[in-house]
């Protein structure tokens, strides 16, 4: 009876006191649970809910339900079986209801309300927008700036580091140009007296170990105190702690990385990618970007220094150092770089925009451009008429004029009956040279001479670059490590060109093949033939 | 004394790039110019600055705002004596305005400013100032009145916005939280803002916002729909709706219905074009302050937001208004 | 690889060159160093020409002959050569490649001036501006009665004064109450609204700027448009105001 007169109903509301209210509409309100106010707004019934109205049905089941939500309403009244009722009627005792909600909840300051509303409406808000903390970009562009810092601080720490050594010691300073390894052995030497003492084999390789011992029988620095030394020291292991946290750190960067965007970490790698977010301030920043911009993203003075003087802009910026780029011949980093920019661009805004974002977009349009610039690399490789598939062929320019040179291979004392064997092989190999192609060709030529050049003056040294250097004369060591040596060689040889059957070597164990070899190289390869006859003379 | 500057240009400070309708935006420093098609009339369209006659020239504003304006009624007291003792050396003078919690600063600049609740942040690249007060250091945002409509009503010389410190505020169509900041500055740490903003992009921004300020309450819900954010909001005293969707006056009347308390008040912002292109935009107010009565929201002053925006309109009114005792 | 460790310093901000002052844009740009090494070079060079100019005409031999005398003609004075057909100065592709450098260079400097606008507008709200388009305000009151005795000042509860002062009409109560924080002393009044107008006409200067920049950048577009070979109406003449309008076949591009 008293819901009948609407209008008048605010009146009734003035003051708390007016108002009865059943523990049912109190524990109504209580239910500030995240998962019964999602429950309630998706109009389904939570757990409390249920609790409650549970409750009602065993005390007043007659009773009926006021309710401001119809489609909960409709819910309560199919499970529970309770009559719920809903009219304006209703709408204005719960706006009284919501007025004077203070006074009624008893044992509830105004203030723990709002505190508890707010904390109710962040987490339905997070919620909605699927909110999740491993998303946060923040991260990513934190980490890269503290890896700069880092670098920056590393960098003159190290220098002090070796200058203020350097004042006692600075001969090692010189010698071992590795920073770690630096100061890990100064860490383990301290005074230069006790290098003689001190075992630097796990630091240092051997041969530079040597020669710190050696530099510190004759080293020109002064004596310091132990309290400098202590302090230096103290310099060495914070060299060594930040080094090792930032290997912690770029561990870290990459795993972030690849959990915020995986399709940009595909295309251009953790660093690059890690770089860009952090120029462009936010991955929706940077998906913001059209691909032009993300092409030229870190050029900025340059672009704007070639767009003041009319010059012609710039073709790459941070995207320069991305490994598809880095890849390329010169020729082709420009186009590399804009049609890798136009990619990622597209993987950026996938990263940044899409829901449950995989790796697959960037993966699949990684190996795209992968196909495109093996084909702009090949172009000037293939034939316009003919078959499509055919390469076309450049010959390397010969010079072809006839020198005439006093042959001494007649003038050796050694039994010729492995020379003719030489022949066979020379000649098998002479038929399979034309059906290798021409650029594969030079190559393995150039490693085997370089090879057997290394055999013949028996160096150590690590894998040659196939160029002819000038050779040291050196003291020939024993056969069986240039026999290793050889092996290796001639196994990377084998390697490259297969179908050259170079693998005489593995039968060597004579001083004598060995040379044997050499002269068949002469056959093998006309060029070569001059230098390594001099050779040849000189080692006599 | 006015040290006049003409302008070249005809009239209006609104003759900038965001108003040049259609063109699109040129992406940075290297002329993306995109479509051929939409190569259409130059001329008037969208530059706001060529308003057809409208606005001629500008002259400086004048030095001085309070100062020589007679001391006539009211003797007021800041006029004479301690003005909190700063010599000749400060920069800014502050004003207090007619609205509690909002500001005016002039200096080198002429902004409408709220105090700044988050210290030594910006929401949305704002300039902020700071102002030295003997000792403490009060720091000001600058609030745009090109961005925001409340901050162009208040500029306009609105009467009333009802917003003062302590006050509860349903704010409705919040966007990315830059009105929202300067409401919650002016509400301060005892009053509270419920900013209900549907879109999820803006969300995101709104909940940044929302972090640092506690007395701001995001809510990312339809506002169509009050009864699925019932259990958030208790009863509030304003209502701000910025929605701009046809049928707002709705929108607030159901927000009202179900939060707003008897003789609370509502502050509407009104765009012309949203509700109605074809009609003339005094028409489309005159028909919206009509469906506010039906819904027993009495309008109580009207006004546009010229110079700031063009065929805007904000209404206050009073909602459930108490019957008025009898002469 | 050094030059990606230096890739933090792409942040680092360019440090500008000082123009010249606004008050003395009379005397036109102000020379630097650079400016003067042209002008220098470009004096020297002439005055290298006129020495070995009047070195070879003090050295000319009177009977010399060479065939192409017989067709060359003098135009004012100064032989000639005559230029074949496909000789011109500066080839469609060049012209074509100039005008895309103008036209990115117009657009960067009109995008930066537009932000500067959009940063300025935030600070100068224009609140004293005389001249600026009035708004309407409207009231609404309960009966004819009232509408005749409405009077403005007693609505807004504040002085009479004050009523025509629409950006702040403080109430009597904050009048009484509240004070304004700054200088107060009328030098220093005077000095800071002369920086606010200063402040005014930059931004109106900037304005009027970005408006031309747009003007040149439609320009120089339709320009480099007519170059193609497209079907079209002319709508409008080019003004001063505006670029010329066309309108073109609706054509698909491929």
């Amino acid at each position: 009876s008293k819901l009948q007169e609407v209008d008048s109903l605010w009146k009734e509301f003035q003051t708390p006191e007016k108002i009865l209210l059943c523990p049912l509409v109190c524990l109504m309100y209580l239910c500030f649970l995240l998962s019964a106010a999602t429950a309630m707004v998706e109009g389904k019934i939570g757990k409390s809910l249920k609790k409650v109205l549970k409750k009602v049905v065993a005390k007043e089941a007659h009773e009926q339900l006021a309710i401001s939500d119809l489609k909960l309403g409709g819910v309560i009244k199919e499970k529970m079986n309770l009559s719920c009722v809903h009219s304006p009627a209703i709408a204005e005792l719960m706006r009284g209801i919501r007025t004077q909600m203070e006074g009624l909840i008893t044992g509830l300051p105004p203030r723990e309300i709002s505190a508890m509303s707010l904390g109710l409406a962040h987490s339905l808000s997070r919620y909605k927008l699927k909110f999740s903390p491993d998303k946060v970009d923040t991260m990513i562009v934190q980490a890269i700036s503290l890896l700069d810092d880092l670098d920056k601080e590393l960098n003159n720490y190290i220098m002090r580091c070796r200058e203020w050594y350097g004042w006692h010691f600075p001969e090692v300073g010189k010698i071992i140009t590795d920073n770690l390894a630096y100061c890990k052995a100064i860490q383990k030497i301290g005074f230069r007296t006790n290098v003689a003492t001190t075992d630097l084999s796990d630091i240092l390789p051997e041969e530079v170990e040597a020669e710190v011992k050696l530099a510190a029988e004759i080293s020109m620095g002064v004596e310091v105190s132990d309290e400098d030394i202590t302090n230096i020291l103290h310099l060495c292991e914070q060299v060594i702690e930040i080094t090792e946290y930032r290997v912690q750190l770029y561990d870290y960067l990459k795993n972030r990385m690849t959990a915020i965007a995986p399709n940009l970490t595909v295309m251009v790698g953790e660093l690059v990618g890690a770089r860009l977010i952090a120029h462009a301030g936010s991955l929706m920043n940077l998906a913001k970007h059209p691909a032009s911009t993300v092409q030229i993203l870190g050029a900025e003075k340059a672009l704007f220094r070639a767009l003041k003087t009319h010059k012609d802009t710039p073709k790459y910026g941070l995207i320069y150092h991305a490994s598809l780029v880095g890849q390329t011949s010169a020729k082709n980093k420009g186009k590399i770089s804009r049609m890798l920019a136009a990619k990622s661009s597209l993987a950026i805004r996938y990263d940044a925009l899409g829901e449950d974002t995989t790796s697959e977009m960037g993966i699949e349009n990684r190996a795209k451009l992968e196909v495109r610039l093996r084909h702009l690399e090949d172009k000037g490789i293939r034939k316009i008429s003919g078959t499509g598939k055919a390469m076309a062929r450049a010959d390397k320019y010969q010079h072809k004029s006839d020198v005439r040179v006093y042959d001494p291979s007649a003038d050796s004392t050694i039994p010729s009956t492995s020379k003719k064997r030489k022949f066979e092989e020379v000649e098998e190999e002479e038929e399979e040279q034309p059906a290798t192609p021409a650029t594969k060709v030079k190559k393995p030529k150039k490693e085997a001479a370089a090879a057997v050049e290394e055999a013949e003056t028996s160096e150590v040294a690590e894998v040659e670059p196939p160029k002819k250097k000038k050779k040291k004369d050196k003291k020939a060591e024993e056969p069986a490590a240039e026999e290793e040596e050889v092996v290796v060689k001639s196994e990377e040889v084998s390697l490259a060109s297969p179908k050259q059957s170079f693998n005489c070597s593995q039968n060597l164990n004579d001083h004598i093949t060995e040379h044997l070899l050499i002269m068949g190289c002469f056959l093998l390869f006309p060029d070569d033939r001059k230098e390594e006859k001099e050779e040849e003379k000189g080692q006599g | 004394m006015s040290t006049g500057f003409t302008p070249r240009g005809r009239g209006g400070f609104r003759g900038s790039s965001g108003d040049r309708g259609g063109r699109g935006s040129f992406g940075g420093g290297r002329g993306s110019y995109g479509d051929r098609g939409g190569r259409g009339s130059f001329g008037d369209r969208g530059r706001g600055g060529f308003r057809g006659g409208r606005g001629g020239s500008f002259r400086s504003p004048e030095g001085g705002g309070f100062r020589g304006r007679g001391g006539g009624r009211g003797a007021p007291r800041g006029r004479g004596g301690a003005r909190g003792g700063f010599g000749a050396g400060r920069k800014v003078i502050v004003e207090p305005h007619r609205h509690e919690g909002v500001f005016i600063c002039r200096g080198k600049e002429d902004a409408l400013v709220t105090k700044n609740m988050a210290v030594g942040e910006s929401v949305y690249g704002e300039k902020r100032m700071s102002v030295e007060e003997g000792e403490t250091k009060i720091e000001y945002r600058a609030w745009n009145p090109f961005r925001s409509k409340l901050a162009a009503a208040i500029l306009g010389g609105v009467d009333q916005i009802h917003i003062k410190p302590g006050s509860k505020v349903m704010y409705l169509g919040a966007a990315s939280g830059t009105t929202v900041s300067h409401v919650s500055d002016i509400v301060g740490p005892e009053g509270l803002v419920y900013a209900v903003e549907f879109s999820h992009r803006s969300g995101r921004d709104l909940l940044n916002v929302a972090k640092k300020r506690t007395n701001i309450i995001p809510i990312i819900e339809d506002a169509r729909h009050p009864h699925k954010y019932r259990m958030l909001v208790g009863m509030v005293d304003v209502i701000f709706a910025d929605v701009a969707q046809p049928d707002q006056t709705r929108i607030v009347a159901l927000n009202a219905h179900n939060f707003l308390k008897n003789g609370g008040h509502f502050v509407i912002s009104i765009k012309a074009n949203c509700i109605d292109s074809t009609a003339a935009p005094e028409a489309v107010f005159a028909s919206e302050v009509k469906k506010m009565g039906a819904e027993n929201m009495k309008p109580q002053e009207q006004l546009t937001l010229e110079p700031y925006e063009r065929d805007h309109a904000v209404v206050v009114g009073i909602y459930r208004p108490p019957p008025k005792a009898k002469k | 690889m050094a030059t990606f460790r230096k890739a933090l310093k792409s942040k680092q901000r360019n440090h500008h060159e000082r123009a010249q002052l606004g008050s003395r844009n009379f005397l036109g740009l102000l020379e630097k160093k650079k400016d003067y090494k042209l002008r220098a070079n470009d004096y020297h060079k002439k005055q290298n020409l006129l020495s070995a100019l009047r070195r070879k005409a003090m050295e000319k031999n009177p009977d010399e002959f060479y065939y192409k005398m017989i067709s060359s003609k003098l135009e004012d004075g100064v032989h000639r050569a005559n230029r074949e057909a496909w000789d011109v100065e500066v080839t469609e592709e060049q012209r074509k490649m100039m005008r895309t450098q103008d036209l990115k260079y117009v657009e960067m400097r009109r995008l930066a001036d537009a932000k500067k606008i959009e940063r300025m507008k935030g600070e100068l709200h224009l609140l004293d501006a005389k001249g600026k388009q009035e708004n309407q305000h409207t009231f609404f009151v309960d009966s004819k009665r009232e509408v005749q005795d409405f009077s403005l000042a007693e609505r807004l509860n504040t002085v009479p004064e004050l009523v025509g002062r629409a950006y702040n009409r403080p109430t009597l109560e904050t009048l009484k109450t509240k004070i304004i924080k700054g200088p107060t002393d009328n030098y220093s009044l005077q000095k800071l609204a002369r920086q606010r107008g200063h402040q005014y006409t930059i931004l109106s200067q900037r304005i009027e700027r970005e408006r031309k920049l747009y003007v040149i950048g439609q320009k120089i577009q339709s320009r480099r448009e007519i170059q193609e070979k497209t079907k079209r109406v002319k709508m409008s003449n080019e003004t001063k105001e505006a670029a010329a309008v066309y309108k073109y076949e609706a054509k698909r591009k491929r």
